[in-house]
């Protein structure tokens, strides 16, 4: 009952005219990052959190929220129509979305994958309501040792399903980590790692390394491509309606993406891609037409999808329960916390209750607000794609520049942004994937306070930090989690030794 | 080719950021000092970058051969290195005169070589461009946001 009137509170706050823009700003805004290829939502709420300072806290979040899962919205878009991924969650649906729209079904399956997107979303928010209250609850228990594992632990299961190799993903969160060690220390107040430079005293802000990995790097990438134009075909209102076979083939993997896409979207790592990739292999199992599969089946579309948009939800728990962000994208929510005054963890809930049930009524809104306008919106958000990239990614390029400036209102972040753009850009050419990064940087800190407080507080007895339920329960999933995965190395390694040992 | 350039960087930083965190008090395991984690994250990150560099120059190394034998065809996509370093370039040269010349003036001659170099229609094209986003760009973050960039000539 309590969740009721709490919910209902924050309708009565959400629904008030500002909450309302900034919801719609934000999803709007989402959604078409959702579509142009290339800006992520990582990057679109890097760039537009400086917009959010001027708000207030509340409004902030909600449009930043709204932008994170308006873009699982609108990455469907472009997948279907030009078989282009508008973000990296999207990259399973072009497999059958594509397909349909070759055979003329493309209006219908950007309509299932709206409503799956909206249904699942809307499941995802349910388990964010009920969920993140009761982990924030059991957290106020935790100490710095069960915060120092539980960071160990989000770094190590991180490294094991980001799908790129594993020891690379590992150094990148050790080269965040490292990052996050740079400036005054917190306990101490000794200046260190600095090298002399005075504006790297107050350390390293990560939202100006998550603008130029995510953002300007990406617009360095599209800008060393070919740039050319994407053709997008014209879709009518009268081809949005999918037919009673879609529809009943629907049901099922939208309602299975939602629960799937929320349980993952609680682990670190890419989780929207990750969720819709599982949902994808899982209806292909289920599927009474496994064949179909790759040739444009309905399923291919509705439970990737709905995945995706679940996993989004899903991704807000350890946010806003813990205090942890396990995403990039999350991560910069962080700042829009931070810079309102708002710290997180799992006093959150208690002590700023009316802006979290007012984000989680304001997301509600969001999700229908999304499945009104990206319905009949559909071809208008879509000729975004006809902008020429000769003119969008300099406009880009200014806009990140501007919003990063005004974050401290220095050049040297600038710098600093530039130096991350560069880096960023020869990371992506050498396989290395920069959200690792991010998120070390971020829970860098968590894990230094949590190493010296628990250590100090154990009396240097090491040996506690496992024998302690919550924290030893943590480190031995983490270790066994490092065992498997060098016992899969070296698995894989043998094989292909003796594979092309058979060859030759 | 690229991974182990990138790498070797990564670990030039890792030697680089471990020796100046031995400059810092290290402490022990009942009292950490500022350099505990530094020191074992860095060394950490050393031991990673080995790994995956010698793993890479091993990878290379299979693949050669491999190419060697089997005469592979060139795959990569076409790549504009030129414009990149000239996008980069000109980023830095704005960063670099932003102070003296203000926000809107550097702005805008950003744009207009931004746009110069993608190749964007004529030079009154170009100049209008550059015109209209670096002014939005100024309403917006200047104007409504309030944000104080430098004045530089305008001041």
């Amino acid at each position: 009952m309590e969740v009721i009137s709490n919910l209902i509170h924050g309708f009565q706050l959400a629904i008030t005219p500002q909450a309302l823009v900034a919801c719609l700003l934000g999803v709007i805004i989402g959604t078409i990052t959702g579509v142009l290829p290339g800006l992520g939502p990582t990057g679109a709420m890097a760039l537009l959190l400086p917009l959010s300072f001027g708000m207030d806290p509340a409004l902030g979040i909600i449009m930043l929220a709204g932008i994170y899962y308006g873009s699982m919205y609108g990455g469907s878009t472009t997948a279907i129509l030009v078989n282009m991924p508008g973000e990296t969650a999207s990259v399973v649906t072009c497999i059958d979305g594509y397909q349909m729209a070759k055979k003329g079904r493309g209006g219908a399956a950007m309509a299932v994958a709206a409503i799956g997107s909206f249904v699942a979303g809307t499941l995802g928010i349910v388990g964010l309501m009920l969920f993140a209250p009761k982990l924030a609850l059991f957290a106020v228990k935790f100490g710095p040792v069960e915060f120092f594992a539980l960071a160990v632990l989000g770094l190590i299961l991180l490294s094991n399903v980001t799908g790129k190799s594993m020891l690379k993903t590992m150094l990148m969160v050790f080269l965040g980590i490292m990052l996050s060690t740079i400036g005054i220390d917190p306990q101490e107040g000794v200046e260190r790692l600095t090298f002399g430079i005075l504006n790297l005293q107050q350390g390293i802000e990560f939202t100006i390394v998550a603008m130029g990995f995510f953002g300007i790097s990406e617009v360095l990438r599209v800008v060393g491509g070919p740039c050319e134009k994407s053709s997008v075909p014209n879709v009518r209102f009268r081809d949005l309606y999918p037919n009673k076979e879609e529809i009943k083939r629907s049901i099922n993997p939208m309602l299975r993406g939602g629960v799937i896409g929320f349980i993952i979207g609680l682990l670190p790592g890419p989780v929207n891609f990750i969720s819709s990739l599982v949902s994808y292999r899982m209806e292909k199992r289920l599927s009474k037409h496994p064949e179909e599969f790759g040739k444009g089946a309905v399923e291919g579309v509705a439970g990737p999808e709905s995945a995706n948009n679940s996993a989004a939800a899903g991704a807000m728990v350890p946010l806003l329960a813990l205090g942890l962000p396990f995403t990039a994208a999350t991560a910069i929510l962080v700042s829009g916390f931070l810079v309102h005054g708002v710290a997180v963890g799992p006093l959150l809930i208690r002590q700023h209750a009316d802006l979290f049930w007012t984000v989680i009524a304001s997301m509600y809104i969001g999700n229908v607000m999304l499945l009104i306008f990206n319905l009949p919106l559909v071809g208008v958000f879509a000729s975004v794609l006809k902008i020429p990239p000769k003119i969008l990614m300099p406009i880009i390029m200014l806009i990140t520049i501007a919003g990063a400036y005004s974050i401290n209102n220095s050049i040297f972040d600038l710098w600093l942004l530039l130096i991350f753009a560069v880096i960023g850009y020869f990371a992506e050419k050498a396989d290395f994937d920069g959200a690792p990064l991010v998120v070390g940087l971020v829970l860098g800190k968590t894990l230094e306070t949590g190493l010296r407080g628990g250590l100090v507080l154990v009396q240097g007895d090491i040996w506690q930090f496992f024998k302690r339920p919550i924290s030893g329960t943590m480190l031995y999933i983490a270790i066994l989690l490092i065992v498997y995965s060098v016992v899969r190395f070296i698995y894989a390694k043998n094989k292909k030794v003796n594979t092309n040992t058979v060859e030759t | 080719m690229q991974e182990i350039y990138f790498t070797g960087f990564i670990l030039l930083v890792s030697i680089i950021y471990t020796f100046n965190a031995l400059t810092l008090r290290i402490g022990n395991t009942h009292a950490p000092g500022p350099g505990f984690l530094p020191l074992g994250i860095g060394l950490g990150a050393i031991i990673m970058a080995l790994i995956v560099l010698v793993n890479s120059i091993l990878e290379m190394k299979k693949e050669r051969i491999n190419e060697g034998a089997n005469q592979k065809q060139d795959i990569t996509e076409p790549f504009n290195a030129k414009r990149v370093i000239l996008f980069v370039l000109g980023v830095a040269v704005y960063i670099a005169i932003m102070e003296t010349a203000g926000f809107l003036i550097a702005s805008f001659c950003l744009m207009f070589y931004l746009f110069r170099v993608m190749g964007i229609g004529g030079w009154a094209k170009q100049i209008i461009y550059a015109l209209l986003s670096s002014g939005i760009a100024y309403i917006i973050f200047a104007l409504w946001l309030n944000v104080p960039f430098p004045q530089g000539f305008l001041r």
